[in-house]
């Protein structure tokens, strides 16, 4: 399958669906590997042409999975080479700012439409850097655990995250460590995390989610994954780490996030709920008293909220940076015509 | 002290080879060679079984008979012995007495010979993989003798599961009748006995139904109580009740209501230890200061406590309660006659209790809403008020209640919700704390494993690796009382931080 | 122009435009380069300087003139106008001065649609005083059909907060004006509060009428968010480390500083540190407050 990687997004849509492609990193690489394919076979003729394919292919996505913003992120990162190497290639250089507001003669902004030789190739040769970098990212951020990581430090984690697991295994390498796993009920996938971790030789300690405050006082670090990032340095998160977080701030204990550069979305959120909930029977099984169900208003939101003052770094493939400096990799990765699609 | 004085011996003579040229190995190993005995098929007769058989070395006997059970002992936790030198002392004397007067038979002495082998066999293995038990093991060994004079019957001891223990949690492991296999006990009344059942297997949660079980076992055992010949009612009732109470201990610590009662109970006791009345008399008196008590700490209390939410409650609002408890069911059952609310039920992962409660607030009509704690941060934006119980109040401010009301009064607190602890003012206590983990209660591992609402299992069912991941499953946690807008006791409205004034005022009013 | 000619333009502006009297200064500032016979460059920038030190000199809100004159100052030196006739150079500032007066008008409407995208139905909003960036986003919203809730502060001592009822309920928005001191009791019950801005700081701060700061602290500890609409000619290069930090212009009307003692007198104005402003919304985008000196970084240096 991965071998034809097809020319309409919509097998990939399916795939994600029906949970076959779930790890975040590949999907990644899969909507990498299809914007080449469009590059290199659709018919288009200008930068324009070529961002309203693009374009259109965003709408599609977010009207089929809209609360799934991988794809989304790098189709509006790859318009953005697009603007980037067309300017290149006119030596042009536009960018929203109060300094671009004075300085530019503006009737000329944000018109790609003129033809430019070699720009296909130039993009191609950029979408290729662009690819390694998405296949190195989990392995440029594991690499950093030893600065972060040190010997006989208690770490907390929350449910499964294929970046916090290579992260971890990399620092058990050269210090020996204790892992708290909370289970995050109702997915329980904290348990294959710590069986995973266990295999490793890393000592793992699975705690019910209600224990975290409890435990809390004796961790020196927190360390997750998240869904997504919002522009401000909000998390879009598994349900259950808003309260993490709050402990880990009563405690005074580090949180650290461990996140990609194509996670990061630049929208903002107005309110605290994502209005996205899973099936109840994961929470309260029907076979427990079918009329007490059937009376019962039953609660199970997919993610949670944690506002950007309870977050202490953010480790990228780049490095670490603070909540507040997240503005400026967003604007770096994404043109600002291109926030609202 | 004759144990103390053994044990230097003993301890020099590992080393050492004794008088006949024989180190303590080979003399042992003669010795169950030698064997025949009584009918008692326990592990630890048998291995005192050689020792008895000759009566000439009985003192050799004995000493070697400790110096052995010391040495395996030893091995896993060398202050144990010195900790408990009385009771085994007084185990020891007895043993020797009732083996000296047991007759042995050739068939036996062959049974035992194998039994013996196993026994050491399972021994090695059992010691190669606690190692690190250190405590409780020894524990069990000394434990596992009932004090009495009656002819004993010793059990089998079953082997234990091998214990994943969680270092952090270390001193929070102690051995209970639960994961002991079965034992025999005496001189204890059989309510305390079936009550115990009840406590181990957590049939009976919750401060005020073990408090109310445990005081209505308190009434039979008065009702049934004989005072032995020569003896005062008050003193030798008292010494009965330590010895349930102590059985009891041993199958669940004992939550802080009940170990109040009790008290209460025996300086009652006391008390009326110093009147004239006759035995008939006083035992009536007795059952009515534990009714009494009952009455007014926990059911008069509890209404008193109801009203006084039931006025702060407003039609349409939202109250948000955490798992399962008595007073906080009442309080919303009897609101709910004049007041229209919805209630969020967040349940916690240790006991599931929140589906009890659940069941009992949808059976009463309410208007109910139910979720996992990861949900609490959800839920918590549309919540008016927070209600929770609380197993007992410390000291310095802090609430002890079921693992998780921290978690949520922390997140109640975070969106400025009031935070309202419900509990009777018979739950204080002098104890402070300032985190969950210097003293908590261990629950059972196995309920993080098992998950009902997965159709597959998890998969730290079957971890095949040198370091399985160990569960940890915490029974109660602490709030600090930043977080706590108001305690509801029968006295009122109090902030967390009034605890010590009313321990300082109630005993007082008695 | 003179003295009494730049004023009356000013103020004939302020008047009869519903403008922001930064925009009026800029207005006032490219009326004049029209006008005047100065032949070089440094005299022309002389001259602004004094007919902004003029505007700054009247009984208007100085923070939004200083700022927007500071901006087109350097607008003026950042246009490429070495080697060209001077009379060249004026027609190019002033189509330069129109695009940007134009740019800066239609921010405006930017503004307001980031902004009513944080407004959903059955939000109640707190806002302070009169703010046309808070009422343009309320005017929006109310086009997209939400439905939403209004609380404005009196705002004494001009109580301007009156006037911003009067226009609302005009826009149809229903409104409640409550007394400066009730603000900690309403806000429990409020989900954001919205203000304008009359000057931006470097810091990510804000300078606003008087009360502002107050409105802050009480959100922070209620934990609700707190908006600032801010076009960006209002960015300045202000640092202030604490209330007594602020220029006094900004504090005081001229006539004020002229006549009384100081200390004894109301401020107009207060300064909000960035940590209790939750996001600055502008024509250059959303910004949390530590993105205000990246923009303020990129144009001065």
């Amino acid at each position: 399958m991965s071998e034809a990687v097809p020319i309409d997004f919509s097998y990939i849509i399916d795939e994600i669906r029906s949970g076959t492609l779930s790890q975040s990193n590949e999907v990644a690489l899969k909507t990498e590997e299809f914007v080449e394919r469009i590059i290199a076979e659709k018919d288009w003729k200008n930068a324009q042409e070529l961002m309203n394919l693009i374009k259109a292919e965003i709408k599609l996505i977010s009207e089929a999975l809209p609360l799934h913003t991988i794809s989304t992120n790098i189709l509006r990162h790859v318009l953005n080479i697009i603007r980037e190497e067309y300017d290149i290639g006119f030596k042009s250089h536009v960018e929203q700012s109060l300094h671009q507001m004075m300085t530019s003669d503006s009737d000329a902004m944000g018109d790609y439409s003129k033809m430019l030789d070699g720009l296909k190739t130039s993009i191609i040769d950029h979408l290729s850097e662009y690819k390694t970098e998405l296949e190195t990212s989990i392995d440029n951020i594991a690499a950093q655990a030893t600065d972060h990581i040190y010997t006989n430090e208690i770490i907390l984690t929350f449910g499964q995250s294929n970046t916090v697991e290579q992260f971890l295994k990399a620092a058990s390498r050269t210090h020996s460590f204790q892992v708290i796993v909370a289970e995050n009920a109702p997915s329980y996938n904290g348990h294959s995390m710590a069986v995973s971790l266990a295999n490793h030789n890393i000592q793992t300690t699975v705690i019910s989610d209600t224990a975290i405050f409890s435990v809390m006082s004796r961790v020196n670090k927190v360390i997750i994954g998240v869904h997504s990032v919002m522009a401000n340095g909000a998390l879009k998160t598994a349900c259950g780490v808003h309260a993490v977080a709050l402990a880990a701030k009563h405690y005074s204990v580090p949180v650290m996030v461990l996140t990609h550069l194509y996670k990061l979305s630049p929208t903002y959120v107005s309110s605290y709920s994502f209005d996205a909930c899973s099936s109840p029977a994961s929470v309260l099984p029907y076979s427990f008293a079918g009329d007490i169900v059937s009376r019962t208003n039953i609660i199970n939101p997919m993610f949670d909220y944690v506002p950007p003052e309870l977050v202490t770094l953010f480790i990228t493939y780049q490095g670490g940076n603070a909540p507040s400096y997240i503005y400026r990799l967003l604007s770096e990765l994404y043109h600002p015509d291109d926030h609202e699609l | 002290m004759m144990k103390e004085n053994s044990t230097a011996p003993k301890n020099e003579k590992k080393e050492k080879v004794g008088a006949d040229g024989l180190t303590k190995k080979e003399r042992r190993a003669l010795k169950v060679a030698e064997k025949g005995a009584p009918d008692t098929p326990n592990v630890k007769d048998v291995k005192k079984q050689p020792a008895v058989q000759k009566p000439s070395n009985i003192s050799d006997a004995s000493v070697s008979k400790k110096e052995r059970r010391a040495l395996k002992v030893n091995q896993k936790a060398p202050n144990n012995i010195s900790a408990k030198p009385t009771e085994v002392t007084k185990e020891e004397s007895k043993e020797a007495d009732v083996n000296e007067g047991k007759s042995k038979a050739l068939l036996r002495a062959e049974r035992r010979e194998i039994q013996e082998k196993q026994r050491l066999a399972k021994l090695a293995a059992k010691e190669n993989s606690l190692k690190k038990d250190a405590e409780p093991s020894g524990d069990t060994k000394n434990k596992i003798k009932p004090v009495s004079r009656s002819p004993r019957k010793y059990k089998k001891e079953l082997p234990k599961e091998s214990q994943k223990k969680v270092r952090l949690f270390n001193h929070l492991y102690c051995e209970t009748l639960n994961n002991r296999g079965t034992c025999i006990i005496n001189n204890v009344h059989p309510t305390f006995i079936a009550l115990g059942e009840q406590y181990s297997s957590k049939t009976i949660i919750g401060s005020n139904a073990r408090c109310l079980a445990l005081l209505a076992a308190l009434k039979d055992l008065i009702r049934d109580f004989v005072t032995p010949p020569k003896q005062e009612l008050c003193r030798s009732l008292e010494s009965s009740l330590n010895e349930s109470v102590k059985h009891l201990q041993k199958c669940r610590k004992f939550a802080v209501s009940m170990n109040n009662a009790i008290r209460h109970f025996k300086v009652h006791l006391t008390q009326l230890n110093s009147t004239d009345l006759s035995d008939a008399d006083k035992k009536c008196k007795l059952q009515d200061v534990v009714d009494v008590y009952v009455s007014n700490e926990i059911f008069t209390a509890a209404t008193s406590i109801s009203d006084q939410v039931k006025a702060k409650i407003s039609n349409n609002d939202v109250i948000v309660t955490y798992g399962c408890s008595s007073l906080i069911k009442k309080i919303l059952i009897d609101s709910h006659q004049d007041k229209k609310f919805k209630v969020v039920v967040i349940e916690g992962r240790g006991l599931l209790e929140g589906r009890e409660m659940l069941r009992q607030l949808v059976n009463a009509g309410i208007d109910c809403s139910y979720c996992l704690i990861n949900s609490a941060t959800f839920v918590m934006n549309k919540a008016n008020k927070v209600l929770l119980g609380a197993h007992s109040l410390l000291a310095n401010g802090s609430v002890m209640a079921r693992n998780g009301s921290a978690q949520i009064a922390l997140i109640a607190h975070s969106h400025n919700k009031p935070v309202l602890v419900c509990c009777e003012t018979y739950k204080f206590c002098e104890r402070v704390q300032v985190d969950s983990i210097v003293y908590n209660e261990l629950g059972d591992p196995n309920k993080i494993l098992n998950i009902d609402t997965a159709e597959e299992e998890s998969p730290l069912r079957s971890v095949s690796s040198k370091t399985p991941p160990e569960s940890v499953n915490l029974m109660y946690d602490v709030t600090p009382p930043d977080f706590v807008t108001a305690v509801v006791t029968e006295l009122g409205f109090l902030p967390c931080t009034s605890v010590p004034v009313v321990l300082r005022i109630k005993p007082v009013k008695e | 122009m003179d003295e009494a000619e730049i004023r009356a333009t000013f103020s004939k502006i302020i008047k009869t435009e519903d403008v922001s009297p930064g925009i009026a200064a800029i207005k006032t500032l490219m009326q004049m380069v029209k006008v005047s016979d100065v032949t070089t460059l440094q005299e022309l920038r002389k001259t602004m300087t004094i007919a902004t030190d003029y505007m700054r000199d009247m009984d208007y809100p100085a923070a939004s003139i200083s700022s927007s004159s500071e901006l087109l100052l350097r607008f003026i030196s950042l246009a490429s106008l070495d080697g060209v006739a001077f009379s060249e150079c004026k027609r190019i500032m002033i189509d330069r001065g129109q695009m940007f007066l134009k740019k800066l008008l239609d921010g405006r409407g930017k503004i307001a649609k980031s902004a009513s995208k944080f407004i959903l139905d059955g939000s109640r909003i707190l806002t302070h005083s009169r703010s046309r960036g808070v009422l343009y986003a309320l005017k929006e919203a109310m086009g997209q059909d939400k439905k939403f809730e209004v609380f404005v502060t009196h705002s004494a001592p001009d109580n301007s907060g009156e006037l911003m009822k009067k226009e609302l309920d005009k826009a149809g928005i229903p409104s409640t004006l409550i007394l400066d001191s009730a603000i900690g009791y309403i806000m429990e019950t409020i989900d954001f509060v919205m203000v304008g801005a009359e000057g931006v700081a470097e810091s990510g701060g804000i300078v606003n009428k008087i009360g502002t700061f107050t409105i802050a602290m009480c959100a922070k500890e209620m934990k609700k968010p707190f908006y600032v609409m801010a076009e960006s000619f209002k960015f300045s290069r202000l640092f202030p480390l604490g209330q007594s930090d602020l220029p006094l212009d900004y504090k005081y009307t001229s006539s004020v500083r002229k006549n009384m003692i100081l200390d004894k007198e109301d401020p107009l104005v207060d300064y909000t540190p960035p940590n209790y402003i939750t996001l600055l919304i502008t024509d250059i985008g959303i910004l949390t407050p530590s993105g205000v000196s990246d923009e303020l970084i990129k144009l001065y240096i």
